[in-house]
């Protein structure tokens, strides 16, 4: 294609945008629409992950060791807890480590906790982290096998776990209809604009193929047509999101208990989401323009 | 060099456009081709642009047999047949200007180029203050004049033009069919379809006469109806 072509093309684009500006805002808006329910699930997912991530990073499975058991002893279970896969990470307190722990969290009371210090109750543990939830059992049922080496409880988060797992694919489901649901919608709503489209201009295509105008030629202003509804129907949701991001995310931290969670910052959401929404937009445009050009290219 | 061998057209319905039509015009021609209406004179006209396919027989045009172009060759092909349509096709998003335009930014034309020869055959046709003007702002004598410019600015080596004075008062009519004189001077082959009496009877060209889609007449610089 030629500069001569090219700049054909594009005008052809932008006039035809304007000469049908109803027809063009209609399929903005729907683009948009659809595209900017995509961004709130995708800001979801995105978040609901990086909550599920440090959720994860804060449970752990905490183990008591028996009274009196001696340093040896100690040595051997962890090494024995220490070859178990899937712990990512095990940490040592002893009781005057706890103790220690205790007061520092009581603060201003610690002194409640005086004359302690000769006859501690809090017993050495063991906290190990685990590497992702669904090992959880594996770890467990490991940690079982080792009570004849000096366990003497082992406290789980089993609950928890399972109820934080339980949550995480109820909302994997949850999302993955959400999206399937609007996909479907956005593809009736595109695909019925694009037939109202297609036929405002079968004259027009018609006439271009009787005087003697090459598939190409005809198809170019389309197809630039489509790529500029995409843009323009990608840009508008990114501009909502941005302006709207850091608001309702402080909103919900400062309405939801959730306590010391983060939320992911504009800035990663939006270097993901960019691109996102101008492929997805510009594919959706360029695939409007073509299917609905195809039949009537065929004079 | 047209050249049609037992021309057959039978539309969906049954109708017969053309019935086995065997002629040839020669490149450089002036052809009318006269017949009631339904005769069949639309039917050549669109077999010729490959609007539509022959059910049966051939057409070549310049030694092409139009029944094997490829669709790749299809444009290269329609951009020699300059055609006035019946009910004249104009894009009814562009204005005048543009529709001539168009005919010229399909084959790649300059922008100089365009620009120099869009307004002389804007005059040519006495358009050229309509030329901001969209179609459905113009008379039907308008329109077709805007038609005729568009099917001659790229001066093709073929003018197909059908019913191209049916809506134009007799003194623009003949300024019409003055213009498709010139222009077949230069060249180029017209053949035109029309029910024109006075117009075929006072141009003394070749006339082809249809009836039922069939060749009924061909006499050199013939009349409407001479007689046999
Ligand atoms: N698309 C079509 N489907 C079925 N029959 C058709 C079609 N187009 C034309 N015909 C028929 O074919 C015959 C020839 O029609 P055509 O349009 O070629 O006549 P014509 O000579 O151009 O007439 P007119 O002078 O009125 O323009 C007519 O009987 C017409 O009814
Ligand atoms: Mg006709």
């Amino acid at each position: 294609m030629n500069f001569r072509s090219f700049s054909y093309t594009v005008m052809e684009a932008f006039r035809s945008l304007i000469k049908n500006r109803l027809m063009s805002a209609a399929s903005i808006i729907t683009l948009s629409s659809c595209l900017f329910m995509v961004s709130i699930s995708f800001c979801l997912a995105v978040n609901l992950d990086y909550l599920m991530i440090q959720m994860e990073s804060m449970m752990s499975i905490t183990v008591y060791l028996e009274d009196g058991i001696s340093v040896e002893n100690i040595n051997d279970l962890i090494e024995r807890v220490n070859a178990i896969p899937f712990v990512s990470h095990m940490e040592f307190i002893s009781s005057e480590q706890a103790l220690e722990r205790f007061k520092a969290d009581l603060e201003d009371s610690a002194h409640i906790l005086d004359g302690l210090d000769k006859d501690n109750p809090l017993p050495n543990s063991l906290v190990l982290d685990i590497d992702g939830l669904d090992h959880w059992d594996y770890v467990e049922n490991s940690l079982n096998g080792l009570k004849e080496y000096g366990i003497e409880t082992i406290q789980h988060g089993r609950q928890a776990a399972n109820a934080l797992m339980t949550i995480n694919n109820l909302l994997r489901i949850i999302g993955a209809l959400v999206i399937a649901g609007l996909g479907v919608i956005s593809v009736v709503i595109i695909f019925n604009t694009i037939r109202i489209a297609v036929n405002n201009r079968k004259i027009e295509i018609n006439i271009m193929k009787y005087v003697g105008a090459t598939d190409a030629f005809i198809r170019g202003p389309f197809i630039v047509e489509g790529m500029i509804i995409g843009i323009l129907g990608a840009v508008i949701p990114l501009a909502a999101v941005y302006a709207l991001y850091d608001p309702v995310m402080n909103f919900l931290l400062d309405s939801l208990p959730v306590m010391d969670f983060l939320f992911r910052s504009r800035v990663y959401v939006f270097s993901l989401l960019t691109p996102l929404l101008f492929t997805v937009g510009v594919m959706i445009g360029i695939a409007g323009s073509t299917i609905s050009i195809r039949r009537h290219l065929n004079v | 060099m047209i050249v049609a061998e037992n021309l057959t057209k039978i539309y969906d319905n049954g109708t017969k456009g053309i019935d086995h039509l065997s002629l040839r015009i020669d490149n450089g021609e002036f052809v009318f081709v006269v017949g009631s209406s339904g005769s069949g004179k639309t039917t050549l006209v669109k077999l010729l642009l490959r609007e539509i396919m022959p059910t049966e027989g051939k057409l070549i045009v310049n030694g092409e047999d139009l029944s094997v172009l490829t669709r790749g060759q299809m444009p290269f092909y329609r951009r020699r047949m300059g055609v006035v349509f019946q009910d004249f096709r104009l894009l009814p998003n562009k204005t005048i200007y543009e529709n001539v335009a168009f005919a010229m930014q399909i084959v790649g034309a300059s922008n100089r180029d365009i620009r120099r020869s869009v307004p002389s055959v804007l005059a040519l046709v006495g358009l050229q203050r309509k030329a901001k003007a969209y179609p459905d702002q113009l008379s039907g004598g308008e329109q077709q004049r805007t038609a005729l410019a568009r099917a001659i600015v790229g001066k093709p080596p073929f003018l197909l033009a059908d019913e191209p004075t049916g809506n134009l008062d007799p003194d623009t009519a003949w300024d019409i069919v003055t213009l498709l004189e010139d222009i077949n001077d230069r060249g180029t082959t017209v053949l035109v379809a029309t029910h024109a009496k006075d117009i075929v009877d006072q141009m003394k060209k070749r006339v082809i006469t249809l009836r039922n889609g069939n060749l009924v007449r061909d006499i050199e610089k013939g009349g409407y109806r001479d007689e046999f």
